[in-house]
């Protein structure tokens, strides 16, 4: 039995958890966030005060800075499976080509389907019921573009109430901490520790040592929680899956940590990769007024999916929150967001807004362009955007435009701002000298039994909605890891 | 960090959901810790109301406890209160003769409201833009965020058809997770509903593919072993309502190939939908 300290509690993490424990072994789990559990709080979770607990902001100050890159990730135990959409899409066949050998769709397919197991990911069988997958259903074929289909979903019992975000209301969505973190609490040998979060890790003694500092001012501090005392952990195995921002700069300042107490750094492994070549799937929108009643509010937050290779087109909840506060006065004919008469277009918005989400590849020369760096024990990722994929928004508009609607203006038509909530990359695998990871079991090179474990991975964009990639790479990992599975053509 | 008079500078335009986020940052300064004044109150209300109002059946910041919402502390926005309050005293003083703001008319009000945001003709905005804008930001948070009161987001049509399921309840579409399979007698799956309560009314559905022409009879079994068939001719979508009520929603809900006529054809997908007993049977369902 060993003891195995895991980093974050995402779709890395919590698989790490799950067969860590049921492999006999003891596992701690140092979560940034806090545990949501309470009916009460996701019933109400989308108060701003709830939000904030929930989502990190990159860069932290975006609102003087005004760049024009923004990165969001979630936060909590669950880590993004909390505020995700549920989506769960294979990355398809060509998504895979700039990955390491034995890295394809074909070796991949088992741990989707695993994966598919474990969160009971179905397609929804009475989508096309619904107004907003019916009128995508029928503007796209307007359009002539292929038909969607119904997303496969994460979403057992769901109630189609459409509060799918940042919180199921109702706890139907199955998040991480529902299944994987779950199943790992229930072998008691999982033990969970909120508001930390880790500060550098180093090796002691044959094992290894992870500092941490504690967060109890998560909800509103969480990009100045470096600060106060350090708790230190020991642990025989160290999983770092703090996801693609927070992982490669805790390596950084593992790096650079000034370690002392008979404690020594990480052995040095490369680092030209780390933490750059990061990614994300966009994820940009289009929306738009189109005359026929389409419920905008109702169902789940995506319902359906158009498959364009490169990219995919999802058709996207509008949230009232967000859409009354930040897009409110970008609708066609609407001067100012306040006054009687906004109410009664934001109402008219409800049942005719069309949105559309674009998730997939980026235009050519911006792809894998985003880089992370250790800012004082903060995250600081370039600001430079990507551009959307070529054709993208101009198949979004003609669904919109082929129902007779009116095209709203978009964020990155007004400022050229790209915002991604599904951020991959900055500690690559690959059988690479330089690559920052092994290929075949996630381990960090030259320092064995770091493993890295989580989006920080994915050597290339997965050209769909990242989560079940990352999930079904760590399934694959950790077979490798406990010896379930050892490929023979995987360098070691 | 964004200190409060940068912040203000800055003047920050547009999102102002967000815009509450650094005010959150900064705990009040200790002549800040007192609450807003009968007037200040007054005064917020009358903005709120300015910017969501209501009347003829139609619900507004008044009806959605607007005020409630903008002064509760964590939002950050309190603070500033008095503040605001003054400036906009100051202008009505300075532009409408010696009054207060409650004392305009709404029309006025509203035309006050756009000069101090900028939006009329050339008019400069306030030093305090950011302020107004938190306040509308929490204004419609009360409204469209069904915090308060579910009247804002009911007006709108949101939350969707879920309106009365009970927390913890079974309620709600499930799907098979063990299909596809070859369409023939004898081929089943199991639905696992999790949750409390007691089926009040069900729907099931089933998706069957073919190339030609196929009839398919599918037997649902409830947990408690009572069944009901479904007679399936061609590719079916879709789902259609079922007896099966009384018994618990919890447990294996099983569906079973009977019979099968016609081409091959293959079982894609079942699914189940359920409201139980502790639901609120009111809330609408597609």
């Amino acid at each position: 039995m060993s003891d195995i300290l895991i980093i974050g509690s995402g779709f890395g993490g919590s698989v790490a958890a799950k067969r860590f424990t049921e492999a006999g072994h003891r596992v701690t789990i140092l979560e940034l966030g806090e545990r949501w559990a309470d009916p009460n709080q996701l019933a109400q979770s989308q108060d701003p005060k709830l939000v904030f607990r929930l989502l990190r902001d990159y860069p932290a100050d975006y609102l003087r800075t005004k760049p024009t890159l923004r990165i969001a990730a979630g936060m909590g135990l669950g880590g993004g499976s909390l505020v995700y959409a549920g989506i769960h899409l294979r990355a398809p066949a060509h998504a895979f080509e700039h990955w390491p050998a034995g890295w394809t769709r074909a070796h991949l397919d088992p741990y989707y389907a695993r994966v598919e197991q474990q969160l009971a990911v179905a397609p929804m069988l009475d989508t096309f019921s619904f107004g907003r997958p019916q009128a995508f259903r029928e503007g796209a074929i307007a359009a002539g573009l292929p038909p969607p289909q119904p997303l496969p979903l994460a979403m057992q019992g769901c109630t189609r109430c459409g509060w799918c975000l940042p919180i199921c209301a109702f706890g139907k969505k199955r998040t991480m901490q529902h299944t994987y973190l779950a199943d790992a609490e229930r072998t008691g040998r999982l033990s969970v520790v909120t508001h930390r979060k880790a500060a550098y890790l180093a090796r002691f003694g044959g094992r290894y040592r992870v500092w941490a500092w504690r967060t109890d001012g998560v909800a509103t501090e969480y990009h100045r929680v470096n600060q106060g005392p350090l708790e230190a952990r020991d642990a025989d195995i160290v999983v770092v899956a703090g996801g693609a921002i927070e992982s490669p700069v805790l390596l950084a300042r593992s790096l650079a940590a000034d370690v002392s107490h008979g404690a020594e750094r990480l052995r040095a492994f490369p680092t030209k990769l780390l933490g750059r070549e990061l990614d994300g799937t966009g994820d940009f929108v289009q929306g738009g007024l189109v005359p026929r009643r389409v419920d905008g509010f109702k169902g789940a937050v995506m319902m359906s999916y158009i498959d364009l290779g490169d990219y995919v087109l999802e058709d996207l909840h509008g949230l009232p929150v967000g859409a009354a506060i930040t897009l409110g006065a970008r609708l066609p004919g609407v001067t100012k967001s306040w006054g009687r008469a906004y109410g009664q277009q934001f109402r008219d918005w409800g049942q005719h807004m069309l949105s559309i989400a674009v998730v997939g590849k980026q235009g050519a020369g911006t792809e894998r362009t985003i880089s992370v760096r250790d800012d004082d024990g903060n995250a600081a990722i370039s600001t430079r955007a990507y551009t959307p994929p070529p054709g993208a928004l101009a198949a979004a508009r003609s669904i919109i435009t082929a129902l007779g609607g009116q095209l709203a203006t978009t964020v990155w038509e007004q400022s050229g701002t790209a915002v991604t909530v599904h951020p991959t990359g900055g500690c690559a695998m690959g059988d690479r000298a330089d690559a920052v990871v092994r290929a075949s079991d996630l381990e960090l090179r030259d320092n064995p039994g770091v493993h890295v474990i989580d989006g920080s991975v994915l050597p290339a964009n997965p050209l769909r909605n990242p989560a079940h990639t990352i999930a079904a790479v760590a399934e694959r990992a950790l077979d490798v890891i406990l010896g379930v599975h050892r490929p023979d053509h995987w360098p070691t | 960090m964004v200190d409060r008079r940068s912040f203000v500078v800055g003047g920050i335009s547009g999102t102002a959901l967000i815009a509450c986020r650094p005010w959150m940052r900064d705990p009040p300064r200790p002549d800040e810790r007192r609450g807003p004044t009968e007037h200040e109150l007054a005064t917020v209300a009358a903005i709120a109301e300015t910017f969501l109002p209501g009347g003829d059946g139609v619900p507004g910041a008044r009806e959605t406890s607007a005020v409630a919402t903008i002064v509760d502390p964590s939002y950050g926005v309190r603070p500033y209160i008095a503040e605001v309050v003054a400036d906009l005293d100051d202008w009505v003083s300075l532009t409408h003769g010696f009054h207060t703001f409650v004392e305009l008319s709404p029309a006025t009000r509203e035309l006050v409201l756009e000069q101090r945001m900028g939006l009329h003709g050339g008019a400069i905005a306030s030093w305090y833009l950011a302020v107004y804008e938190a306040v509308l930001a929490l204004t419609k948070l009360a409204f469209y965020g069904g915090l308060a009161s579910l009247r804002g987001t009911s007006y709108i049509g949101f939350p969707g058809p879920s309106a009365g399921y009970a927390p913890n309840s079974a309620a709600g579409a499930y799907a098979s997770r063990d299909l596809p399979c070859a369409l023939a007698v004898g081929a089943a799956s199991t639905i696992y509903v999790t949750g409390e309560g007691a089926v009040s009314r069900v729907w099931a559905g089933a998706l069957v593919t073919s190339d030609a022409a196929v009839r398919a009879r599918l037997r649902v079994t409830a947990p408690d072993g009572r069944h009901h068939d479904l007679a399936r001719s061609g590719a079916v979508q879709g789902d259609e309502q079922i007896p099966l009520t009384g018994g618990p929603a919890r447990g294996a809900w099983r569906l079973e190939v009977i019979a099968h006529a016609g081409a091959p054809a293959r079982l894609e997908l079942w699914s189940l939908r359920l409201r139980t007993d502790r639901d609120d049977d009111r809330g609408s369902h597609p």
